[in-house]
């Protein structure tokens, strides 16, 4: 069909012979070494997650790889988290996978299992020895490292000034007893629809934090065996306490998430609310007269700071991938000194401690935050238990009265415990 | 479109008494029908052949990145079969496309009575605001009716409360599984009304007005003529109308899943959100692909069924 179109008329057999040769050429080129035809321009597909690193940076970092390595292009997508598993679920067999993702820490370990993940053991990284700890984790498995730590981030509570002076309160508290005297203070003052912190029922990454600070923990595991442990007394205590904490100060439902909570601080429905950091930002964009009213701090626990999840984000390359090189320089690039320290610039905890002493401000209070963290169980199949919402049914049963504590941790550890030993 | 499709139907009945024609004349129907055919089964048969060949297999995360084929024989079967979950969706799901079908058909035929009897510019307005219902995608009905019942900033709500009606500030539709179904039932049936109301709109100005003329001489009320004379004329294009909607209610996917995600705790989770949930969610294609064959030859066989009696009839 081809050769149709690129010889009209009749076709002679010498032509035949060089249309031939070339396509073998060409094929030769495709398959033994593929980036060696750096003659024909290449497209290096990149699949990043909404509410990421920003844009500046990515284009940044696009910028100079671009101008590093010649006749390349970076074409990055924005993917957004809701429903991110049917997208890379669909391109990673594909034949054309886009060459590096941005995958949630909580993400990588199913996908590396898997088989669709390039071992990135044997590459280099800047700042390799000084990784946080819990992102590096996150994405090795086997002992071999398949995600690199992008960035992490975890919450914080972030507070309105100009409402906090209106209800006459001024000190920061440091427990969560001042915490809920605070939020109390804030909804009486607030009026009937005001919550002093805001706290809809399905944020598990909110009171999950509630769990850890009572020593209790999500699973533990022995041997290859999992055993979900939010039935403990000491889980069945947070999980107590944080009802109680959410019935004092929120009026928020029971069945929602927190895709909404920046909008319901910024339109004074709250006083505070606990967010990521790059919310403080995003507030005073959205609402401009805020600019100056925002504040954040360390959510507070019942004996020093709440334990947080330390979430964040790593960077894989497909397996499938056609350019394994250009992938890795990609990745290199966006974990490299000169980035993060842009990325720590814009609220995102860097993925090294060796920039700790260049983060001011909001990614200063997260990474204080960050030296009291814990992460989800490290299984493989920990994914299709976040997929199936346990945890979030586990909070809203509670918080919606549907069922006692001790219902809904046995139930929410039968599912756990199915799903990470089933099959 | 309604109108189109609804065509047919009335007029089967002289087709079938067609003359015999010469050899030529009878080959041209099939050859223009031949693109489409082609069409629909490259485009429709290759997806099912898949899907029923996955439906004998493994198919977890790592076969499907991998491109291993791994045979499980009825494997996939006997799991479906004996989950409880599926015996609790399927007669949800069917319960649900009932509801749905019957409300959809009453107030279809509302429409239709209350088209054929407003004057002009009535029916202009009502046809304009059934048409838009038609034209608004599918997906952005959802998004708009989930938007109308957010709990915090939803008009539901702000007018509810507003009015008096009730203290429904922060009031969440999607927590109780009752009336999250209100919601998606209503939903639903908002966007199957008006395919519904036109094509029996298009089906009553077929009768011959003189039969309703002189019915009403003998005495005959409304509800006698909708009886005696509407329903037995319409009867096949009712009968079409339910297949279509039986088949479009029970494989409902974008409705559940951009408002209640099948919460609260799973509880309107019906075949088409249980499919997602196996497949995409869980990686179990091969199950998935299971329900999916299931739930093929439920409606086929349902279809057939109604295609049968309604040929019966005709006779």
């Amino acid at each position: 069909m081809q050769s149709r179109l690129l010889f009209r008329g009749r076709i002679s057999p010498s032509r035949w012979l060089l249309a031939l040769g070339a396509l073998v050429v060409l094929a030769g080129c495709g398959s033994s070494t593929p980036e060696a035809a750096t003659d024909s321009p290449v497209t290096l597909n990149v699949w990043l997650m909404k509410d990421s690193a920003p844009d500046s940076v990515i284009s940044q970092v696009n910028q100079e790889f671009e101008a590093a390595h010649n006749k390349v292009t970076v074409k990055t997508q924005i993917l957004d988290w809701d429903g991110r598993d049917a997208k890379w679920k669909t391109a990673l067999p594909s034949e054309t996978p886009p060459d590096v993702l941005e995958m949630g820490n909580t993400d990588v370990l199913g996908y590396a299992a898997s088989g669709g993940l390039t071992d990135l053991s044997s590459r280099s990284f800047e700042n390799q020895d000084t990784w946080l700890q819990g992102l590096k984790e996150a994405g090795s498995y086997d002992g071999k490292l398949f995600g690199v730590p992008f960035y992490g981030g975890d919450r914080v509570v972030i507070y309105r000034k100009d409402l906090w002076q209106k209800a006459g309160l001024s000190t920061l508290p440091t427990t969560l007893t001042e915490l809920t005297a605070a939020g109390e203070k804030l909804r009486a003052d607030g009026g009937k629809d005001f919550s002093g912190l805001y706290f809809p029922g399905r944020y598990q990454y909110a009171a999950l934090p509630f769990v850890y600070d009572a020593g209790g923990t999500i699973a533990t595991r022995s041997g290859e065996r999992w055993t979900a442990e939010l039935s403990s007394p000491q889980s069945q205590a947070g999980l107590t306490a944080w009802a109680d904490f959410v019935r004092r100060v929120s009026v928020a439902p029971a069945d929602i998430d927190e895709t909404n909570i920046a909008d319901v601080l910024g339109q004074g429905h709250a006083g505070m609310i606990i967010g990521q950091a790059w919310m403080v930002n995003k507030l005073g964009t959205d609402y401009p007269k805020l600019k100056d009213q925002i504040g954040a701090f360390a959510m507070p626990g019942s004996n020093g700071p709440m334990p947080v999840f330390l979430g964040g984000s790593n960077l894989v390359a497909s397996a499938a991938g056609r350019h394994p090189d250009l992938a890795y320089d990609w990745i290199k690039a966006m974990a490299g000194t000169k980035a993060q320290t842009a990325l720590a610039g814009a609220g995102l905890l860097p993925n090294t401690t060796s920039l700790a002493s260049a983060v001011t401000g909001i990614t200063a209070i997260q990474l204080q935050a960050a030296r009291n963290s814990w992460f989800t169980p490290t299984s493989t199949k920990w994914s299709d238990v976040d997929n199936n919402k346990v945890l979030m049914d586990m909070f809203q049963s509670i918080a919606a009265g549907h069922a006692s504590v001790p219902e809904a941790a046995k139930k929410a550890d039968a599912a756990i415990d199915a799903t990470l030993n089933g099959g | 479109m309604g109108t189109i499709e609804a065509e047919p139907v009335i007029a089967s009945v002289p087709v079938q008494r067609a003359q015999r024609r010469r050899p030529r004349e009878r080959s041209l129907p099939y050859l223009l029908l031949l693109p489409a055919t082609v069409t629909v089964f490259l485009t429709l048969l290759y997806p099912v052949a898949t899907m029923l060949s996955l439906s004998f297999q493994r198919e977890n995360l790592a076969d499907l990145v991998t491109h291993t084929t791994t045979w499980v024989g009825l494997e996939n079967y006997r799991t479906v079969l004996t989950d409880r979950f599926f015996w609790t969706v399927l007669p949800r799901t069917l319960g649900f496309a009932a509801v749905c079908v019957g409300l959809t058909l009453v107030i279809g035929t509302g429409c239709a009575l209350l088209l054929q009897a407003a004057s002009r510019w009535a029916r202009t307005l009502l046809s304009l605001a059934l048409v838009a219902a038609w034209a608004t995608p599918v997906l952005i009905g959802a998004v708009v009716f989930k938007w109308l019942f957010d709990p915090e900033f939803g008009v539901i709500n702000y007018l509810a409360s507003s009015a008096g009606v009730c203290d429904c500030r922060h009031h969440s539709w999607f927590a109780d599984p009752w009336s999250a179904f209100a919601v998606l039932v209503a939903l639903v049936v908002w966007g199957a009304v008006p395919f519904v109301a036109l094509s029996i709109y298009a089906g009553l100005l077929t009768i011959a007005p003189e039969l309703a003329e002189a019915a009403r001489v003998d005495g005959a009320g409304p509800v006698r003529i909708f009886v005696s004379i509407i329903w037995p004329m319409l009867r096949p294009l009712y009968a079409i109308l339910t297949v279509l909607s039986v088949i479009w209610d029970t494989k409902v996917f974008p409705q559940v899943w951009l408002t209640t995600k099948g919460g609260p705790y799973q509880g309107t989770v019906m075949l088409g959100v249980y499919i997602y949930q196996k497949g995409i969610n869980n990686s179990q294609f091969g199950a998935a692909s299971t329900i999916a064959v299931l739930m093929t030859v439920m409606l086929l066989s349902l279809s057939w069924l109604y295609v049968r009696a309604m040929r019966d009839e005709a006779r």
